[in-house]
């Protein structure tokens, strides 16, 4: 016998509450969960995000500090909406014109295989500039554009040489020469050659300009089979900038106005398939006033941070932890250790939640709420806690629509079986499977709703205008052609109450809502109602389950 | 005599269309109780209603004076329950697992890994403590089981088939826990086991349910007395002549196993006549003692009864 060994010895010594028991199950089920190497690196990984979010938190609280600062991809950004961030009218504009706007769902034209990447609808833009009422100065307008159009085609052919792109190919070749004949009315700008060197730049998107190049073609072939007055050559060609800025000075009778069309095609899709909330963090940048600014700003990137990447490290993470937790007491009869003891089933269940809970929580409400501090600390002054006060509170709402409900269905699914492998094939199962329903859903929705709009608009005898106004407003050049460009600005995307059929797209529009970036609608009650009868239901499964074996 | 612990008034537990307890009703007192019945009697269902796990569906019962059904978490808090089946925590060392089943009832961690560590000393648990209880034997699980269960210093301790695969030499071990625990510290206990022998050298009181019902409750001292006095006689010689001699004198006997033979009557009173029948008949007595009932016999006679009432 152990030296040590003393025997049996009664005890007698204070309990602990018994509020506090589904504590110890808790931190023992935290224990043992900790011990898994694969965990803890899922841990540090889930919190990499926190990087880029801060980033962006860094760029914006920059961008409000010195809104004439020099950071273009913002202006770029906001351009593709159509927002001239430089100009307090576009801004003025673009706040307005949302306000009516209907929430912002993605369509990737991708998937409606009307080419690559998403956009806005074609614009007309109207450039006015001052100039006597005669012919020669119209002829100057058209030359200065074609000179434009030609610096840059020289640009892309020489990028094209350098990168190895067959610029002799006969459509290419027929549109540079198109393009560098004065007197076409079509204006490339600064913008469309960024982005076309970009491509030219990216192998992937390289082949798809080509083709794009070719449908450019063949779209100048037909304007510039337009017949533009006869207009005489003068020999001084001032520039397009200096046009503007002497027009800006002279009265609106003064002025001449030539309208005409910018080409661009990528501009064929309406706003509402742009990236959901995306317009919401170009209203932040839009809007004057720096405290709407910052919270419309604040809540977007917390709602990416929530939404993305925190919504799938929430899945792999609760995959790792959530399916052992029942089934394998089930398996091992542990269930006889637990209700032996003065511990009731909700107590249990309970305390079998708040392993994934705190899990959870570190990965996201910590990790959102240390954003936010971050945040003010960037601001310029404590002022801005006033502004953004509740935005803690909205976190932890957000936070918790999202892990309540998938903690609840996890654990449900951990307790219908005793291989905890089939818990977390029924886990991932009943995510992707009701998110991938969705996703195809809408993708055929839009696809067909599309296509139909498509077939009609080129049944239709739509045009194009091409007009040229001199001071009195009249016309004096016109020509109409087949319209080119189809305007789908009338296309609805799918029906938002069909987010309730995702478990992912259901808990994200409900954040959104929290966080303000989505209107209150009966998509947000429908999301919202399925997430608490599921969970309602799975605590009904897990206590039915958990009451099995021991009533037997 | 003393107060019974548990007080049992008609129990009736049904499942669906199945009575698994039939109006029990039964005292258990301080001191070491023996829980028998065969396989499907209602012993586990009985333990279970005990700790309040399940609900009766009629009938009235106290443990340890709180009332059953209503406060079973207090009952839970002073009771110890060893159960049947092979029940562990996966993930966790012995020690662990012990010391958690402590904070489950209540002890704060430091003094519930403290208490842990005494009680595996108790149990002759040792370094093995310290290994994932995934890798242990049925006997080193039984030891952390019967561990988890004292663990709490309860007053009353359940003890479902604690001795099951356990080697003899660790079972007469747990045997001499029990004995301790009950006879110096006052712990009451139920052991629902088969092992008759287990009973017989350990409980002070049977019970005995066959098909829900209860069949038998008393102590084993009562039972072990014949309902009518009798003798055992250890013969030399031929046992034959002997009962020959005996019935002569008006004796009835029995013959038993090999020279075994057995008299009705009180050995105060014939023990004269038994010695000179056996001059008379020239044979030997090696052994003259009075008979008791074998708790073998009692439990399978209890069966057979139980049999034929249903019958």
């Amino acid at each position: 016998m152990p030296m040590h060994d003393v025997g049996y010895r009664a005890w007698k010594g204070e309990l602990t509450s018994i509020i506090s028991r589904w504590w110890m199950i808790a931190q023992t089920g935290i224990a043992i969960a900790f011990r898994s190497q694969w965990i803890k690196r899922m841990l540090l990984a889930a919190w990499m995000p926190i990087v880029a979010i801060g980033s962006f938190f860094f760029v914006f609280e920059n961008y409000l500090s010195d809104r004439n600062n020099k950071m273009d991809f913002l202006r770029r950004s906001a351009a593709e909406f159509g927002v001239d961030l430089d100009d307090p009218e576009s801004r003025r504009e673009y706040l307005e014109q949302i306000k009516n706007s209907p929430p912002l769902r993605r369509l990737d034209r991708a998937t409606t295989g009307l080419g690559p990447g998403n956009s806005r609808p074609a614009q007309k833009k109207q450039i006015v500039v001052p100039m006597e009422n005669t012919g020669s100065m119209k002829k100057q307008i058209s030359q200065i554009i074609a000179d434009r159009n030609k610096q840059i085609v020289d640009k892309i052919k020489e990028k094209c040489r350098e990168l190895d792109v067959d610029v002799a190919k006969p459509k290419i070749k027929k549109l540079f020469d198109k393009l560098e004949k004065s007197g076409v009315p079509i204006a490339f700008n600064e913008r469309i050659l960024t982005r076309y060197l970009q491509r030219l730049d990216n192998a992937k998107t390289r082949e798809r300009l080509e083709r794009q190049l070719d449908n450019l073609s063949e779209q100048v072939e037909k304007i510039s089979k337009l017949d533009p007055k006869d207009l005489p050559i003068t020999d001084e060609l001032p520039s397009v900038e200096d046009l503007i800025r002497r027009g800006q000075q002279l009265a609106p009778e003064d002025r001449f106005k030539f309208e005409l069309q910018q080409m661009d095609l990528n501009d064929s899709l309406p706003p509402s398939f742009i990236v959901p909330y995306r317009q919401k963090i170009v209203e932040a940048w839009a809007t004057p006033d720096n405290a709407k600014a910052r919270v419309l700003g604040w809540s977007y990137f917390l709602m990416v941070f929530l939404g993305y990447p925190q919504g799938v490290a929430t899945i792999i993470l609760l995959a790792l932890i959530v399916p052992p937790l029942i089934s394998r007491d089930l398996r091992s009869r542990a269930y006889f250790i637990y209700f032996a003891k003065p511990i009731g089933r909700f107590e249990y269940l309970f305390g079998k939640f708040t392993i994934p809970l705190v899990f959870l929580v570190l990965i996201t409400t910590l990790p959102a709420l240390g954003l936010y501090i971050f945040a003010v600390a960037l601001s310029p002054d404590l002022s801005v806690v006033l502004d953004t006060w509740y935005l803690p509170l909205k976190i932890v709402l957000a936070s918790a629509v999202m892990i309540v409900p998938t903690v609840s269905v996890a654990l449900m699914l951990s307790s219908l079986t005793q291989e905890s492998r089939f818990a977390t094939f029924a886990m991932f199962a009943i995510w992707s499977l009701t998110a991938g329903a969705y996703m195809v859903m809408w993708g055929f929705h839009t696809s067909n709703e599309l296509t139909n709009e498509i077939r009609e608009q080129e049944r239709s005898e739509s045009t194009v205008v091409v007009n040229m106004y001199d001071v009195e407003g009249n016309v004096v050049g016109q020509r109409t052609v087949n319209n080119q460009d189809i305007d789908l600005s009338n296309v609805r995307p799918l029906n938002s109450n069909w987010q309730m059929i995702s478990f992912y797209h259901s808990s994200q529009h409900i954040q959104g809502w929290i966080f303000g970036l989505v209107p209150f609608d009966f998509s947000v009650v429908a999301c919202g109602g399925m997430l608490l009868l599921t969970t309602i239901f799975s605590w009904f499964v897990l206590y039915w389950r958990v009451s099995a074996p021991i009533r037997v | 005599m003393k107060q019974p612990l548990i007080q049992l008034d008609s129990i009736v537990k049904n499942y669906k269309t199945i009575c698994a307890l039939n109006q029990i009703s039964c005292n258990i007192y301080p001191g070491v109780t023996g829980l028998l019945g065969p396989n499907g009697a209602g012993k586990s269902t009985l333990i279970k209603v005990l700790l309040g796990l399940v609900k009766v569906s009629s009938g009235y019962g106290t443990i340890l004076g709180y009332q059953l059904g209503k406060q079973g978490r207090k009952i839970r808090q002073l009771v110890g329950y060893m159960p049947e089946d092979d029940c562990y925590i996966p993930g966790l060392t012995g020690v662990e697992v012990v010391r958690f089943s402590a904070t489950l009832a209540g002890l704060p961690k430091v003094e519930a890994l403290r208490r842990s560590h005494e009680i595996l000393d108790f149990c002759g648990m040792q370094q093995e403590r310290y290994r994932n209880i995934e890798t242990y034997s049925t006997g080193m699980r039984q030891k952390i089981k019967f561990a988890c269960s004292i663990v709490h210093d309860p007053q009353l301790l359940i003890l479902d088939e604690p001795t099951s695969g356990l080697d003899p030499e660790e079972r007469e071990s747990l045997l001499n826990r029990i004995r301790v625990l009950s006879r110096q510290f006052g712990k009451t206990v139920i052991l629902s086991t088969h092992i008759l022998p287990d009973v017989q050298s350990t409980c002070d009181h049977v019970v005995i349910i066959s098909r829900g019902q209860l069949r038998i409750s008393d102590s084993l001292e009562n039972l072990s007395r014949p309902a009518s006095p009798t003798i055992t006689l250890s013969v030399v010689g031929d046992k034959q002549v002997l009962a020959d001699a005996l019935e002569n004198i008006g004796l009835e006997t029995t013959s038993g196993d090999r020279d075994e033979l057995t008299i009705e009557g009180d050995l105060n009173v014939i023990s004269d006549q038994i010695w000179q029948a056996a001059k008379t008949s020239g044979c030997g007595i090696r052994n003259m003692t009075p008979s008791i009932n074998s708790l073998e016999e009692i439990f399978i006679q209890a069966i057979k009864e139980s049999g034929h009432a249903d019958a």
